[in-house]
């Protein structure tokens, strides 16, 4: 990208490159993937999965919010156009119906938990390319993270829970902990590589006055 | 005799709008036409440009009436917010489809053999 086209690709996808915001979510699907394999051995409920999302979507709004504000007062702030606004609301309900979608299917299928924890990040995977797409086709990483998706994805279901072959848990146990495993390192590390991209448009700040 | 076709591209980068064209008022313009409004601190941050620079740069673009300078206070803190007016935008784009009509005419040019 020459210097030009970047700051008008940064521009147009400026919320979506600061990545900062999306590292709280990682950090707690992290705590919880490590979480599930530390306390015992006992039943894993879907009501037990469940609160543990509802606590994760807590911290990663807090983050969030608190991230943004960082990126306006140290980067300013572009308010994306009309079309870009109406591009985005589109992208994200479509991303949630979806995301709804799977989570019904998986629990439908007729699998063991291995293969859908495979599935799931087969999901995260397609995802993940159509993010890559969406975005112009710029952020390869988006390209590379779901290859690497789809690669667990396919040892999780053909070998087994990964997790089940350090600790001894449940098959079930291993599987939840792989998949919020999987998550916390996709979204950490795209996370941190959308910033890093930004951190390189964006030049330091300079020390004088406003004088506009 | 010589067709306008002929003509070096090299020759009509010069008839390029000044205003739009120089590389700092080029990004500025680029960063405003691809979002509705953006505040000075972030122009400075994508252009690296020092705020008396940008400053003046503003001004300029200003009084041409390619941007729209709105101040406005959120809280104490003074904050300038920066748009494309609609000859602005217009400018802008007219400047990229004679950039790339240059470019693609640059690719196809072969120097004249007999002009030595």
């Amino acid at each position: 990208m020459d210097s030009l086209d970047q700051i008008r690709y940064v521009t147009k996808y400026l919320a979506f490159l600061q990545g900062l915001k999306l590292l709280p979510m990682a950090v707690a699907l992290l705590v919880c993937s490590v979480g599930i394999m530390a306390l015992g051995d006992g039943t894993l409920t879907l009501v037990k999965v469940a609160t543990l999302l509802a606590l994760v979507e807590v911290v990663s709004l807090g983050g969030y919010a608190l991230a943004a504000l960082y990126y306006r007062r140290v980067f300013g702030h572009a308010r994306p156009t009309h079309s870009m606004q109406r591009r985005t609301v589109w992208a994200m309900l479509g991303t949630a119906v979806a995301f709804f979608g799977v989570g019904f299917g998986l629990l439908l299928l007729p699998v063991g938990p291995a293969w859908r924890a495979a599935f799931g990040l087969g999901a995260l995977g397609l995802f993940s390319l159509w993010y890559w797409r969406w975005s112009e086709k710029r952020l390869s990483h988006y390209l590379y993270a779901a290859g690497a998706l789809f690669a667990v994805g396919l040892l999780e279901g053909f070998a087994g829970p990964v997790s089940g072959w350090a600790l001894t848990a449940s098959p079930v146990r291993a599987a939840v902990a792989d998949a919020f495993l999987a998550m916390a390192l996709f979204i950490g590390t795209v996370a941190l590589l959308d910033h890093r991209l930004l951190m390189r448009t964006l030049h330091p700040a300079d020390s004088g006055p406003e004088a506009a | 005799m010589k067709t306008p076709d002929a003509k070096a591209p090299f020759e009509e980068l010069a008839g390029l709008d000044r205003l739009v064209h120089e590389p700092a008022r080029l990004a500025v313009l680029t960063a405003l036409s691809s979002c509705a409004r953006a505040d000075f601190l972030y122009l400075l941050r994508i252009t690296g440009l020092s705020k008396g620079n940008l400053s003046s740069h503003l001004a300029k673009l200003e009084e041409a009436k390619l941007v729209k300078v709105e101040k406005t206070f959120q809280g104490k803190t003074p904050r300038t917010l920066v748009s494309l007016s609609r000859e602005g935008r217009g400018a802008i784009e007219r400047h990229w489809e004679e950039l790339d009509r240059l470019r693609a005419q640059a690719s196809r040019w072969k120097p004249d053999p007999s002009s030595g």
